[in-house]
């Protein structure tokens, strides 16, 4: 298994040193993990100062009952308020302020991996509760001042030392914590002690601060410090960073299927097609490489592996998600649509399983796998005739190591009169 | 048939959802906005959680931790992460009463 260099770095080798931890890449013995209840989650890469606490690292009571404090924000189809009225009108703001805007040759040009990241972040900013971010400006604002701690929060995967990325990163968050956090956690616990009546309680944001300010979670409150990295942890980092960069997948490999195929190109406006296409693209695509979890007790899997109490494992996702046994001879290869066996999700264990599986799911999904936010987008921009820039080929970010399903720019343009597909 | 009759109705209003055990069975009982009744089990098929503290939208049942949702006339999964069905259970009112058939629980010899 392949990690960062040693070094002196203190963060480096602030946990089990990772040759010993073995690597899990059937999908069945993945998928069994996720969900069994003695495999907890294990906190690998030295970030408790950013994800000590949040909900992805604890389990058991404590963990259901966040779980289910933090499902206020999506529950009854919540992920459609938020796709249809924060992240759809940023999408369609950007992508107009790209078509409006044409080079000197008449072709309107963008960049796929900003013209995500800013459209999520404007999200996270709703889903959290940052307050002054309501313009493509601000997000992009927002996105800036997040950069450091997501590289912080990222570091484990890079070469070299820690000790300044991670400096870095704690700097950026006090500086998102005075100049966002404090002052929109400030204003809901006002809001919350006015709401002194039913019908107020109900009117109150819909947000993850609001929540922290209603005490609804005993280990929130009083702890602004676990409030912090819940709202980086959580939304931040995983609502921006997995969502923006899977998003950019979708588009690059529905672009490859479509010089392939270039007769169903007109298949790319169909959001049944497209939520196949993004299901695939999810599959072979997970940003988050490996996940890691820890036996609290002797566990023996149902294909026999055995775990003894205690023993750490790392999950892969890309080696599950591309398992022969499980989605056939061609899981390598992008097949949107491809038959799986009963109780497999179209895009395996991308967003995890289980208890833990990932919060923002519905919202890149949607609940009936066809109008989620990729899907959703894809069919936006596939509308206004999006095709990879002539000019400028998209660069990766190679930098991450194992993280390696990221890039720095995707340039793209669209036809010229808005022609779809 | 196994009838159990549960004093349940004036507790279930319209729209509305409870939990409850019959028969040594957890279930969900819901009554929609047109008052027609119906009963489930009380587990989620995703991550085997409680159905009864989640949400009523319509004809679907919404589970609270990871939104799966179910139709309560079928049982049948209609939103991920839920996959797989849920099992239904003929239930009627009588008077303030439900009536629900739920088959006794088979002892392992």
């Amino acid at each position: 298994m392949t990690t960062t260099d040693s070094s002196a770095c203190p963060y480096h080798n602030a946990v089990t040193d990772p040759a010993t931890i073995n690597a899990i890449t059937g999908f069945r013995d993945v998928e069994e993990i996720f969900r069994s209840p003695v495999m907890a989650p294990f906190l690998h890469d030295g970030t408790e100062d950013f994800r000590g606490g949040t909900v992805r690292q604890i389990d058991g009571p404590e963990h259901r009952a966040r779980r289910r404090v933090m499902g206020r924000l999506l529950r009854g189809q919540g992920d459609r308020r938020f796709r249809s009225e924060v992240l759809m009108p940023t999408v369609e703001r950007n992508l107009q302020l790209a078509l409006q805007a044409p080079g000197d040759d008449g072709v309107p040009r963008s960049d796929m991996v900003l013209f995500a990241r800013v459209a999520f972040f404007q999200l996270a900013a709703a889903l959290i509760g940052l307050d002054g971010v309501d313009t493509l400006e601000d997000a992009e604002q927002l996105r800036q001042a997040a950069d450091p701690i997501q590289e912080a929060m990222r570091s484990w995967y890079m070469a070299g030392d820690r000790g300044p990325v991670m400096a870095r990163g704690i700097e950026a968050r006090d500086e998102f914590r005075l100049r966002y956090f404090e002052p929109a956690i400030a204003r809901r616990v006002e809001l919350v002690k006015a709401a002194t009546t039913p019908e107020a309680e109900a009117a109150l944001p819909n947000d993850l601060l609001t929540l922290m300010a209603r005490e609804l979670d005993p280990a929130w409150t009083g702890d602004e410090g676990l409030q912090l990295r819940e709202a980086v942890t959580d939304f931040i980092n995983a609502g921006t960073f997995s969502s923006s960069f899977t998003l950019v997948h979708a588009l690059d490999e529905c672009l490859t299927w479509r010089e392939r195929h270039p007769d169903g190109a007109g298949r790319l406006l169909d959001g049944n097609f497209l939520a196949k296409a993004v299901s695939e693209a999810l599959r072979l695509h997970p940003i988050v490489p490996l996940f890691y979890r820890t036996a609290t007790e002797p566990v023996t899997l149902t294909s026999g592996r055995k775990l003894s109490a205690g023993e750490h494992v790392a999950l892969d996702i890309g080696a599950a998600n591309r398992d022969r046994d499980v989605f056939g001879p061609d899981a390598d290869v992008f097949v949107p649509g491809r038959t799986l066996p009963t109780g497999v999700t179209p895009y395996g264990v991308a967003f995890g399983a289980g208890r833990h599986m990932c919060y923002g799911m519905p919202v890149v999904v949607g609940g009936d796998g066809v109008n989620g936010s990729h899907v959703q987008t894809l069919k936006a921009l596939f509308s206004a005739g999006v095709r990879r820039d002539r000019d400028r080929p998209a660069v990766r970010n190679d930098r991450l190591g194992r993280m390696n399903g990221l890039w720095d720019s995707y340039p793209i343009e669209f036809a010229p009169s808005g022609q779809g597909a | 048939m196994s009838l159990h009759r549960v004093p349940l109705g004036a507790d279930l209003p319209t729209g509305g959802l409870r939990g409850l055990v019959v028969a040594g069975r957890a279930l969900c009982v819901v009554r929609t906005d047109d008052g027609s009744l119906f009963a489930l089990d009380d587990e989620c098929s995703h991550e085997a959680e409680s159905l009864s503290e989640g949400q009523l939208l319509g004809c679907e049942i919404e589970c609270p931790w990871h939104f799966g949702r179910f139709d309560v006339t079928t049982g049948e999964a209609v939103a991920l992460p839920a996959m797989e069905p849920v099992r239904t259970y003929r239930v009627s009112a009588d008077g303030e009463d439900l009536l629900i058939d739920v088959p006794e629980a088979q002892t392992p010899p």
